[in-house]
């Protein structure tokens, strides 16, 4: 009867898994140099990388009087209906796009945290026309952190009148509140 | 004497449903590496300058195993790759479950990092490793064939 030689097996085993594992760097290598947008080698948080793309906005030359902030900084579900309902100002819907194209707040825009400096210029015209505009940001619940991050970086990009609809997407999709889709 | 466990079409049946899951959660990575690696992060087990390392390398690897499980190439080699695969996540989630971290899987692309997720996808692995070690044990065993083909 054929015994089996568990250390040999094994070792080829661990050998063959390396030549795997090297070709599939190969091919992951490959694929990210193919892309639009390459990955960098080293890894950088979500808010580092959004202060990267706030630091590239920086340095392009913008008109950014400060202002006071008019708003509070965190708004409930009660002020947030309120603040939709009179058009008191600008939505931001910092979630991934695909979520807003599925489902978002009635008049909400996309700005996107994760692709902070492509959407940004985008939104510019509407944006940086008034950087006093009342400015509310709301991403997927009260957990998320993107509406947080946005708020963050559109201050420091001089936006002062920003305030985040804490409970997000959930709180307002929960109350059974309206909601507008792009498809 | 044969048991219904090593009957052919069940033996390609676990290959062709684990090989196509891991084929599917490497596509999806594949597809979005930067959010693959957010999730890596969420773990606090990966040195940061490792992240997009491990990010860029795992998908492929899935990809390319799954391939070799499901087409019969390899199969010893395939079984155990994707074995170790399995045993990695396993520690993996079972230490930031331990750590009480709140982790996005990110099994199948990006999702809302919670416990319960990570929960579900301990048992989930646990049930591919059971698969797996199956379809490696008949490749392995003495005296019989490798099922390389169903």
């Amino acid at each position: 009867m054929n015994s089996i030689n568990l250390s040999r097996l094994l070792r080829h085993d661990l050998i063959g898994l390396g030549v795997l594992t090297t070709l599939a760097l190969a091919i992951g290598f490959t694929v990210n140099l193919l892309r639009d947008k390459p990955m960098p080698l080293v890894y950088a948080s979500q808010a580092d990388r959004l202060e990267q793309a706030v630091a590239k906005i920086k340095s392009e030359p913008t008109a950014a009087p400060v202002t006071l902030s008019q708003l509070p900084t965190e708004m409930d579900l009660s002020a947030f209906q309120a603040y939709v309902e009179n058009n008191q100002g600008l939505i931001l819907d910092a979630r991934p796009e695909i979520f807003h194209r599925l489902g978002h707040i009635p008049g909400a825009y996309s700005l996107p945290r994760e692709d902070f400096e492509t959407a940004y210029e985008k939104m510019k015209s509407l944006l940086a026309t008034n950087q006093q505009q009342p400015i509310a940001i709301y991403c997927s619940s009260a957990s998320c952190e993107d509406s947080h991050l946005l708020a963050r970086a559109l201050r420091s990009l001089g936006y002062q009148n920003v305030t985040i609809f804490t409970g997000g997407w959930a709180a307002w999709t929960g109350a059974g509140l309206p909601e507008e889709s792009d498809s | 004497m044969k048991t219904w466990l090593q009957h052919p079409y069940l033996v390609f049946a676990i290959r062709f449903v684990v090989g196509g899951l891991f084929i599917y959660a490497g596509s999806l990575k594949m597809l979005d590496p930067v959010a693959f690696a957010d999730s890596i992060a969420t773990y606090q087990l990966v040195p940061g300058f490792l992240i997009n390392l491990v990010a860029i390398l795992l998908p492929p690897l899935e990809i390319v195993a799954g391939l070799m499980l499901i087409i019969g190439y390899q199969l010893r080699l395939a079984a155990f790759s994707l074995g170790v695969l399995c045993l990695v996540f396993l520690v993996a989630l079972s230490q930031g479950v331990a750590r009480g971290l709140e982790i996005d899987c990110g099994c199948f692309g990006a999702g809302a990092p919670s416990a319960y997720a990570a929960w579900w996808a301990i048992g989930r692995d646990l049930l591919f490793l059971a698969g797996i070690g199956w379809i490696y044990f008949l490749a392995i065993r003495p005296s019989s064939q490798p099922p390389q083909t169903a």
